[in-house]
């Protein structure tokens, strides 16, 4: 599902973010990637989609290596991946459903699979009376909640979640990573970049650990680890 | 691009214009009076070139001659013009039917003014021959061969009015088109700004978009639609303006204009739009599309 062999990322000006990355993520996986803050965990997931090229080794997401993949090609490689962040990145001027609903139309679905898609994905992430709501009605649980509804939206093979309880309290966090877990259930790999020590603690996954761009561990059944 | 992205496309554009009231309104409005000149510019070109040319068809070369030249050389001279290829007919015009001609042309509505001149002829001994060519062009040459016939003492040809007329015909489109030229730019720059601002109130929706799998051209069409609706909407309405105007124009200057000379007649709103449809679209749309396509090149770049 993912593949990343001898990564390397030097930003512009000489920052080196990421060092001779390798790992491999098969598909159907939960994976947490952890690491203190300026660690590399974003540069890492703005390189699986594509919205930067590594200086050095070879991305491969889902059968694709990256570096052959065209611009034209881009939007084709997102389409299977659904993206949630810190900070919900959900449309203020529209509701959630039309946030869902959104997704949908930029990979032009039909209207009839819209209605009926978009009434699942509200139940299926508690929200099913929310839906004529404008997102600033709503607490930071239920907005990141509607944007994992819409990352869900187009049934992608894979989620990629950075740092998706940055901003929630203990209570919103547990729900949406009993969400991740749900979703990671059915069969779609997830990958979630995390700093909340609790959650990687309790959740007995497998755990990638960075430190200033390198990769320090990779346990199968790991917990958060801050020794470095 | 399917329907679908087609329509959102639409459906997004004309959004944008709503939200973008100013600017649209700004670009809407130059565009406008871009156009709208072009229009008037047109109209009075088009005009312009269909009187000169149908003057330069009817009117006639006259050939005057002196007092003392015999009837029999006037004769002979006569038969020498028929002769020469160029013309088409040269028609033998006394000085008293000459007389009767120009009364009746001009002082058909005064005959108090054409009493006073009595029985003189105020155009004396001016025998006349009118000649008529085959083919305008010619024109330069044949006045230059008139002219040097002995006799003859003024030959009248409408070569120095047309190429007075060609000339300021000249200065006029030179300095209109430079005027036009300005305000397309100004037009196509009115535009860009005006997607430039709608891309920057939708900045936020545009990443979400990339994120989501969105296309180059899903992401785009909204912003060349807008620049495309308000291309048309600034060709459409200088157009019904100018109808409007020409409809008038006509209803009162048909009749004057037609009565002074029969060249001097306008052309039909039909024969004169059948020109300025398509040239106001073209470039309403042209504009639209240069404003939109360049600054979503530029701005909306991965
Ligand atoms: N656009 C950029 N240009 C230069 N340096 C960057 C840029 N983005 C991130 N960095 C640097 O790369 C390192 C890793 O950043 P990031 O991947 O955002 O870390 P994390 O998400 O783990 O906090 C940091 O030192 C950061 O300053
Ligand atoms: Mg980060």
């Amino acid at each position: 599902m993912i593949k990343l062999d001898r990564v390397s990322m030097v930003y512009p000006g000489g920052n080196r973010a990421l060092d001779d990355i390798d790992f491999h993520i098969k598909k159907g996986e939960f994976v947490f990637i952890v690491g203190s803050s300026g660690s590399g965990k974003t540069t890492l997931m703005k390189l699986l989609l594509k919205e930067l090229n590594p200086t050095s080794g070879r991305v491969v997401v889902m059968n694709n290596d990256l570096s052959t993949v065209t611009h034209k090609g881009i939007p084709f490689i997102r389409r299977q991946i659904g993206t949630v962040f810190q900070d919900f990145r959900l449309l203020k001027d529209r509701t959630v459903y039309d946030n869902i609903a959104f997704a949908m139309r930029v990979v032009e679905a039909s209207a009839k699979d819209i209605k009926v898609r978009v009434p699942e994905l509200l139940s299926m992430v508690g929200l099913a009376n929310k839906g004529n709501c404008h997102p600033n009605e709503l607490s930071g649980g239920e907005q990141q909640r509607v944007a994992l509804a819409r990352a869900l939206a187009n049934r992608p093979a894979m989620i990629l979640a950075d740092e998706p309880t940055g901003n929630l309290d203990p209570n919103n966090s547990n729900e949406i990573m009993r969400l991740l877990e749900q979703i990671n259930g059915r069969g779609t790999t997830v990958l979630v970049v995390t700093h909340n020590r609790e959650i990687v603690n309790q959740m007995h996954r497998r755990v990638i650990t960075l430190n200033r761009g390198i990769m320090m561990s990779d346990e199968m059944e790991g917990g958060y680890r801050d020794e470095f | 691009m399917s329907f679908k992205a087609f329509s959102y496309s639409v459906n997004q554009g004309l959004l944008s214009i709503r939200r973008n009231r100013m600017f649209s309104l700004a670009s809407l409005g130059t565009m406008v009076a871009c156009l709208f000149m072009l229009g008037v510019f047109l109209m009075i070109l088009i005009n312009f070139n269909h009187i000169v040319s149908s003057a330069e068809s009817t009117v006639t070369i006259s050939v005057y001659f002196n007092s003392d030249v015999s009837a029999e050389q006037i004769a002979e001279i006569g038969k020498n013009i028929n002769a020469r290829e160029e013309v088409e007919s040269a028609k033998y015009k006394t000085a008293d039917e000459a007389w009767a001609d120009f009364s009746k042309d001009y002082y058909e509505d005064n005959g108090d003014l054409l009493a006073s001149f009595g029985e003189d002829n105020p155009l004396g001994q001016s025998d006349s021959y009118i000649v008529t060519l085959k083919d305008v062009k010619d024109q330069k040459e044949i006045t230059k061969y008139l002219q040097n016939i002995t006799g003859v003492r003024y030959v009248n040809s409408p070569q120095s009015t047309m190429d007075a007329l060609n000339r300021l015909n000249r200065i006029i489109s030179i300095s209109s088109l430079t005027l036009i030229l300005i305000l397309f730019l100004v037009a196509v720059f009115l535009i860009s700004n005006t997607v430039v601002v709608g891309i920057s109130v939708r900045r936020e929706e545009i990443a979400i978009m990339r994120l989501i799998g969105a296309t180059d051209h899903f992401i785009r069409g909204p912003f060349i639609v807008e620049g495309m609706v308000l291309g048309l909407i600034g060709a459409v309405l200088p157009l019904l303006l100018l109808f409007g105007l020409y409809e008038l124009l006509l209803h009162m200057a048909v009749n004057e204009l037609a009565t002074m000379a029969s060249w001097l007649e306008l052309m039909s709103a039909g024969e004169i739009f059948a020109w300025l449809v398509p040239i106001c679209l073209l470039l309403g749309i042209g504009i639209g599309l240069l404003g939109s396509v360049f600054t979503v090149r530029k701005h909306l770049q991965v």
